[in-house]
Order: structure tokens, then sequence, then C-alpha cells
């Protein structure tokens, strides 16, 4: 069972153009999901999944960090699961490498956010060893 | 990809996911067993069956007087896909970044 999900991407472009598509809300939009963010920390906002039977698609978050142009951290919460994304760029002698990171699935972390509203976190880890047992 | 929410919504209750586990450590038992240790009534016990079994959780096995009842964990996955579907997810929005990117150039 996937816990941390890391995935790491290499662009043609300098780092400030990457930094401005992933912290723009009109250009999240293009490539991620439609939303209200805003680059302050603390800002709570939402992005639109489409909805799907017993989901309205609606993805809860709330922005931790705004490091420009190297990192940006928000909660992504749902389904009442609660992860955090983090997404990390490094210059590279070609352009810009972007890493995301989502986390939280597990026990490693996201306790400490909303103390992951109905518990799922522990209650994940433990299922885990349910679906891994034979 | 099915939707987890049914199973988001029955395990949504501390007192359902308690019943669950331990259906999946315990194994088989009937309501009476599980009322002990729940700290609600057998009846409250019963309601939160029902749900759990609806949200194909738990499997009901009727024995003689009894019912006896037991986990299904395999019924978990669509929980699990959902999970490792983050992969998926964040590929396609990369992919879509990369042509947004390009976009920009313009």
């Amino acid at each position: 069972m996937t816990r941390t999900m890391t995935m790491t991407r290499d662009y043609p472009f300098p780092q400030d153009r990457v930094w401005r598509a992933i912290s723009t809300g009109a250009l999240m939009a293009d490539w991620l999901l439609p939303n209200d963010f805003q680059p302050v920390p603390g800002h709570a906002f939402t992005f639109r999944a489409q909805a799907m039977p017993d989901w309205d698609g609606i993805i809860e978050a709330k922005v931790l960090a705004v490091d420009a142009p190297r990192h940006l951290a928000y909660t992504w919460v749902a389904l009442g699961v609660v992860t955090e994304v983090v997404l990390t760029l490094e210059p590279t002698p070609t352009g810009t490498r972007l890493t995301v990171a989502q986390s939280g699935f597990g026990p490693d972390q996201a306790q400490n956010y909303a103390g992951a509203r109905y518990g799922w976190t522990h209650f994940l880890d433990r299922l885990a060893t349910q679906l891994e047992a034979p | 990809m099915q939707s987890p929410a049914p199973l988001f919504k029955a395990l949504s209750d501390p007192t359902r996911r308690a019943l669950f586990e331990r259906l999946c450590r315990d194994g088989d038992l009937p309501v009476h067993a599980l009322t002990q240790g729940a700290g609600i009534s057998q009846p409250a016990v019963s309601k939160h069956l029902v749900q759990l079994r609806l949200a194909g959780l738990v499997l009901a096995d009727p024995q003689g007087r009894e019912t006896f009842y037991r986990a299904d964990p395999r019924a978990l996955a669509p929980l699990a896909d959902w999970l490792a579907d983050s992969a998926t997810f964040w590929s396609g929005r990369l992919d879509a970044l990369g042509d947004v990117l390009k976009r920009m150039d313009q």
C-alpha cells in the first residue's frame, strides 16, 4: 500500500517559469485542478475534481509553506483522508527538476494536520497490515 | 476505478471501525461477543453490523441459533486502489504541466 507517493519530472524550462505554473491558481487550473489557491501560508482553498457517485469531488486544502521559487506545500483532504502535497523545484543543467511528494496515507505524517479528521492515518496503517496478509 | 466512498462512509464511524478491526483480528464472532467491550448496547452493535455488511466489509454466517460475523478485508480493495491511484493521478497532471509550460513560452 502506498503511504508516500513521490514522483520526479525534468522540464526544459527555467525554474521561475515552473514556479509560476505550480503556484498561480489560474495556471494550476490548467494542469492540476480548478481551484481558488492563493500562495499565502494558512490560506484555505479547494480543488474541484470530477465528482463521482457518493463524492462531490471537492478536495479541501490549506497552504502550509511557500518558499519561492523552491518549495510549496499544502494539505490535501479528499474523502476525509488527510494527506500532504509537497512540490520541490531544483535547477538542472537543462532546466528544472520538479519533485512531487504526497504523504500521509500511512502513520508517518499528517497526524499533525487537523488530527486526520476521522483518525484515518492510524486506521489505514492497521489496514495495510490486513491487506498485506496473505 | 470503483469509488471508495461507500467504504469511507461505512468506516467513518469510530465504533464501526473498531468492530471491523476486532473482526479482522479475532475472527468469527457472534453479536453478544462483539458487544462485550464495545461500550454500546447489543442493538446498537447490530445496527453498525448492518452498515458494515452493506459495505461488504462484514459477512454474516448463521450457525444454528447464532449468527457469526466475520470481516472480509477483500472489500477494502477499492480503498487500496484509491491510494495507489495517487501515482496515476500525478503522472497525468505532470504531463499536463509540461504542456502548460510550453504554452507559457509563447
